[in-house]
């Protein structure tokens, strides 16, 4: 049995889907397009698979992943469909579900939620809502990973049958289209009733075309713009979507009239909002506030006094480089293995992990700080409060939070611009957000600022993160004003009411990302350490040799002429680069290894080079895994190769600016 | 008048949204902003750029002049 989960975005869907299957049955991609498929097994059932589709406010969707829920519903092969509803805001999720009840194949309502509904004072009368749909409903809260929840779903599941397909009393000129449509469908062969592909096609789905005899496509657009013209002409509404959507509200206003019932009166909540509202969005001291709770946030995720983060770092640090490796490298002496395996196992993997798993706790820590923001409602605030800013250079109001974000790590960063529907501006953000300094590439300046410029160490600190923003700002005017044009002049932005934030979610989201981040450090930084490892000492001579003959040095040194007018044109300086790719964290361990500790390094630049050497290595291409997220986010190979190319001319030109105007005045 | 003529507290119904584009329409349906929907003036965000609307049982934040496209009819 396979079931198809369907809901709008925001509803708790990832969470329903995560607490109600178990082990996964595979991870792929639909065909044709690039978003992922996850099939996991039901619990509770046997033989029941649930598939995830993207969250969608219609079967046709306006924003991104489009086409996916229709060309599942069209081709997949499936027993049910489970149609996952945020009881908090019924009427609008009732949209998608009537979409979906018209086909008339058996579907299940999930009511999550449960309890947020019931703290608004309200609760769903389910049987009610059941005989107006034709459709059976279950009112649960997925959060709470409650068994009992589950096992209510499983058995509804399992008496999961077809009732008659839902029928709305749509405008006489929409009957006729549909009429129209399905006469001219008549002989196809298709899954789902002709009927709904109708209507369908009446409200806009394209999708729907694809899968239609060639011929047959004018016909039925002709009939298409016809209804349109007496959806206009009778005056039904201002379009042919809107006559549909109408009819859609007005019965869903009766249903919900039925069916919500309020138990107790909370309305003072919406004043609450107001009040604080008033003072978290007001024009003066908006933008401050914002500033010193994301101030407070990286004081505690990365900063010496307060810092619980770099703490925990520290300590593990110690324990890494002190016990692990010394031991590992010990109880390898001890069973034999000495020498160049021993070099790559505990100079190459250990250190190289160990290098970058350093950062674990920091990232947790600004991460857990993000979500709990996030959770309490906050970064809508936000993103109301940087509008007006963020609008001048052609970013979205919502592109704060994945800026911010990006301050941590660009890959969930990148991940965080979902929420952005608009396409260009959301392209817009992925392409520009690199630019942000993440949390990897901190340990460069760390280490250059103390050998170099230990005397102006906080404002060349904040210098170069302000040039990074600098040129994601002047990066994403530039984009706006040729290709993105018009990006940054629509907003729509779904505010949602204070919440004390879940702990258990939050905890959730934090650890979800860790999960991320110790998968990267345990596959390519590993990978990458090893290769490093192997090329800084195998050579045209042989293995165990002087790096300088190793086959690292020889491909470095190539490339290294390209970086001479940047004042850092040594194999050892581009070899780092070059494995800075894998992860930014590794620019920094290359260069010890390469340079024989910080006291080479001092040694092999001077302070302009130096200056333009950090520049070069904050700005340039982005890590693999960032590479990897914006081809699977953008679903595009020319903006993929986009988002590799323009960093590195951009950060050629900052180095070598700075390189010429730190050579002029020294 | 429209959506920006609006006091706060005040609601009002939506009757026209000619002056706005396609696909910002669609974006209004998709949270329920459509002719025929009431929706409430919560709030003037932003010295007043930003209007905090309620719509149907969703909080939604436009600008003004979008606001000042949406026709409305207390």
């Amino acid at each position: 049995m396979i079931y198809l989960l369907a809901g709008n975005p925001n509803t708790g869907k990832s969470t329903f889907f995560n607490t109600m299957t178990q082990s996964h049955v595979h991870v792929g991609n639909y065909s044709g397009v690039t978003v992922e498929k996850r099939v996991h097994h039901i619990k509770y059932m046997e033989h029941a698979e649930l598939v995830d589709l993207p969250g969608t406010y219609n079967v046709s969707p306006s924003g991104e992943d489009e086409g996916i829920v229709t060309y599942s519903l069209l081709n997949e092969s499936y027993n049910g469909i489970i149609n996952i509803i945020d009881s908090t805001h019924l009427k609008r999720n009732l949209h998608l579900t009537i979409q979906l009840l018209e086909l008339g194949v058996p579907t299940l309502l999930v009511l999550n939620l449960k309890d947020a509904l019931k703290n608004n004072g309200y609760v769903i009368d389910t049987t009610k809502l059941s005989s107006h749909l034709k459709a059976n409903a279950v009112a649960i809260s997925a959060r709470n990973n409650d068994p009992e929840d589950q096992h209510k779903v499983a058995k509804e599941l399992q008496h999961l049958r077809a009732f008659k397909a839902i029928e709305l009393d749509y405008p006489q000129a929409v009957k006729w289209g549909i009429q129209r449509i399905h006469d001219l469908l008549r002989y196809d062969n298709l899954q789902v009733k002709k009927k709904w592909l109708a209507l369908q096609i009446l409200e806009g789905n394209e999708g729907i075309f694809q899968f239609l005899d060639v011929v047959k496509e004018e016909k039925i657009r002709q009939v298409v713009r016809e209804v349109e013209q007496r959806v206009l002409d009778e005056k039904v509404a201002l379009s042919l979507k809107g006559a549909i959507f109408n009819t859609r509200r007005e019965f869903i206003q009766t249903v919900v009239d039925d069916c919500l019932i309020q138990v107790e009166d909370k309305e003072h909540s919406k004043y609450f909002n107001q009040k604080v509202d008033r003072i978290l969005t007001h024009q003066a001291w908006g933008i401050p506030i914002f500033f010193a709770i994301m101030l407070a946030v990286y004081q505690i995720s990365f900063g010496g006094v307060l810092g619980i983060g770099t703490y925990l770092s520290d300590g593990f640090d110690f324990l890494w480089s002190d016990y692990v490796m010394v031991y590992s490298g010990r109880a390898l002496d001890v069973i034999g293995i000495t020498g160049f395996a021993q070099g790559l196992i505990v100079d190459g993997m250990l250190a190289g992990v160990g290098g970058v798993l350093v950062f674990l706790p920091q990232i947790v820590i600004l991460f857990f700080l993000l979500a709990v923001l996030e959770g309490t409602g906050y970064m809508a605030r936000v993103a109301i409060v940087m509008d007006k800013f963020l609008a001048r250079f052609g970013f979205n109001g919502k592109s704060i939070v994945p800026i911010i974000t990006g301050f941590g790590c660009t890959v969930p960063a990148i991940m965080a611009t979902r929420t952005i529907a608009d396409k260009k501006e959301r392209i817009l953000t992925i392409l520009t957000i690199p630019f942000v300094s993440c949390s990897a590439r901190l340990p460069i300046y760390i280490m250059f600022i103390s050998l170099f410029f230990a005397r102006y160490r906080a404002f060349v600190m904040l210098g170069i993160y302000l040039i990074g923003i600098l040129v994601m700002l002047v990066s994403a005017k530039l984009f706006s004003l040729s290709y993105f044009k018009g990006s940054g002049s629509n907003f729509i932005l779904e505010v949602p009411p204070y919440r004390m934030p879940q702990l258990r979610t939050i905890t959730y989201q934090a650890l979800e990302k860790a999960k991320r981040f110790v998968k990267k450090a345990g596959t390519y930084i590993l990978i990458g350490s090893i290769v490093l490892w192997l090329l800084a000492n195998i050579g045209p001579s042989g293995i165990d040799i002087a790096t300088d003959e190793s086959f690292l040095s020889i491909i470095a040194g190539a490339i290294a002429p390209v970086f001479a007018p940047l004042g850092f044109g040594t194999w050892e300086a581009t070899s780092s680069l070059i494995s800075g790719f894998l992860a930014k964290e590794v620019v920094v361990s290359s260069l010890i290894v390469l340079y024989g500790g910080e006291a080479g390094i001092a040694a092999a630049f001077t302070t302009a080079a130096a200056l333009a050497y950090v520049l070069f290595a904050s700005l340039y291409i982005p890590c693999i895994s960032t590479v990897a997220t914006v081809r699977s986010e953008t679903g595009s190979r020319r903006w993929t190769l986009f988002s590799v190319v323009y960093p590195f001319v951009v950060a050629y030109l900052v180095a070598l600016i700075f390189y010429l105007i730190v050579g002029l005045v020294a | 008048m429209t959506i920006a003529d609006m006091n706060k507290t005040d609601t009002a119904r939506v009757i026209s949204l000619n002056g706005l584009d396609k696909t910002f329409v669609e974006r209004l349906m998709d949270i329920g902003l459509y002719e025929g929907a009431t929706v409430t003036l919560l709030n003037i965000l932003a010295m007043g750029r930003l209007f905090l609307l309620e719509v149907d049982d969703v909080e939604i934040c436009i600008r003004r002049d979008d606001a000042a496209q949406i026709e409305v009819q207390s």
